[in-house]
């Protein structure tokens, strides 16, 4: 396991699966090196799985929004799953009505429900 | 034949006094040839290329040496017609065989030619006519020249569309790597022709060995844009109405950046950042079940 960040933002494996913490306010900087940071390791881990977890994030813009799910649609090109976890409902009423695009994303409400999501996933 | 002699008689102005002039000065020069031949090899054994060829083989030399001697005679006999022009083109051949540089061949026949005016004007009495002479030698010996070139060029060119006939071969390798899973590594740059040529090869060998999985691995392509994604894409689906499971491997971080940034819709195809990850779905789908 091993962990290294950069500014309200970290990645940690464990094992087959790469989880990422973002947190306060997420600039489109940030993500770019997300980006290339984690794809890089989905590669070179052999990961399975990315979840993103979203729970201690203050502010998401549309935006922002549209550059993780352009990743997460990465990490699917490279062979891998990608999970959102800890949307809150305000940020979810915020990116409907904003119209943003959300096919294609997966979501679970906490680390708990990621089995449940992944059986789900698997079943398609 | 004979058209093809006369026809390069005219091109390079060769009359029939021409060839009684040269033959004149064979019989002047008879026996100046030995003399010639050793001050060319004087010549040639200061070069750096003369190591290179003969360097270890002195019996081969002599055999050279023979060849040259026969090689004049027949030059200044002036015969020009079909066996003149076969032994020129052998000449070529065997220049090819052993790729001798172009430079060395003309200075060597330069050289030749100043021997062959030089000797001209050591005899005594000197002919009248050897100014005339000694321009119907020029011509004849770059005749010659043209004609050991012209050979040289042509084998050339004939391994240059052999090879290039053998890298098409080579571009799609679609090869079975399990029964029922055919493989197609893609390198290099990939143009429109080339992934017609693609999807043409490898449909019909999936069609041919029955192929339940596809993976196409294109780790080695240099650069993946949209009409380039767009094509690979084609290809898949092609397959797919074939009956038969495409899986796109090696795809690394630049070529996922690139493919979603320019908003191609890669649909339902299966893609995976390396082979193994595509060998091992491919396997699950074929209910080939390894043990670690």
């Amino acid at each position: 396991m091993s962990i290294f960040g950069h500014n309200g933002l970290s990645i940690s494996r464990l094992n087959d699966r790469l989880s990422v913490t973002l947190q306060g306010d997420i600039v489109q900087e940030t993500l770019m090196i997300l980006s290339t940071d984690l794809l890089e390791r989905v590669q070179t881990d052999r990961v399975n799985l990315v979840i993103f977890d979203l729970s201690s994030v203050d502010i998401l813009d549309v935006t922002e929004f549209n550059a993780l799910h352009r990743i997460a649609l990465m990490i699917k090109l490279m062979g891998a799953e990608s999970i959102f976890i800890g949307l809150n409902p305000g940020m979810v009423i915020f990116l409907v009505s904003a119209g943003a695009d959300v096919s294609g994303i997966n979501t679970a409400y906490g680390h708990e429900d990621i089995e449940r999501a992944l059986r789900l996933l698997n079943n398609d | 034949m004979d058209n093809e002699i006369e026809a390069l008689k005219e091109k390079f102005n060769i009359s029939a006094y021409d060839i009684e002039l040269v033959r004149q000065a064979g019989a002047l020069l008879v026996n100046f040839v030995p003399t010639l031949i050793d001050n060319w090899y004087l010549w040639l054994n200061k070069q750096e290329e003369f190591a290179l060829f003969f360097g270890a083989n002195k019996s081969n030399l002599k055999r050279v040496q023979e060849q040259q001697a026969i090689h004049w005679q027949s030059f200044f006999e002036a015969n020009l017609n079909d066996n003149y022009i076969q032994s020129r083109r052998h000449i070529g051949q065997i220049h090819a065989r052993i790729n001798l540089p172009n430079d060395i061949y003309f200075a060597g026949m330069s050289f030749a030619l100043q021997l062959i005016t030089d000797g001209l004007w050591t005899i005594k009495p000197i002919p009248s006519n050897v100014g005339d002479m000694a321009n119907a030698l020029t011509k004849q010996l770059f005749l010659d020249t043209y004609l050991v070139i012209d050979e040289i060029t042509r084998i050339q060119n004939f391994r240059l569309a052999e090879s290039s006939k053998a890298m098409m071969e080579m571009s799609t390798p679609v090869t079975p790597i399990w029964e029922g899973i055919l493989l197609l590594p893609l390198l290099g740059i990939l143009d429109s022709s080339r992934t017609q040529d693609i999807m043409n090869k490898s449909l019909s060998k999936i069609s041919e060995t029955r192929t339940k999985v596809f993976i196409l691995d294109i780790s080695g392509v240099a650069s993946v844009d949209t009409a380039v994604a767009n094509q690979l894409i084609k290809i898949t689906k092609a397959t797919q109405l074939m009956g038969c499971e495409a899986i796109i491997s090696g795809i690394s971080p630049a070529i996922a950046r690139t493919i979603i940034e320019l908003g191609v819709n890669v649909g339902e195809v299966k893609t995976t950042s390396t082979l193994r990850d595509a060998f091992e779905i491919a396997l699950k789908l074929i209910n080939v079940h390894v043990s670690h």
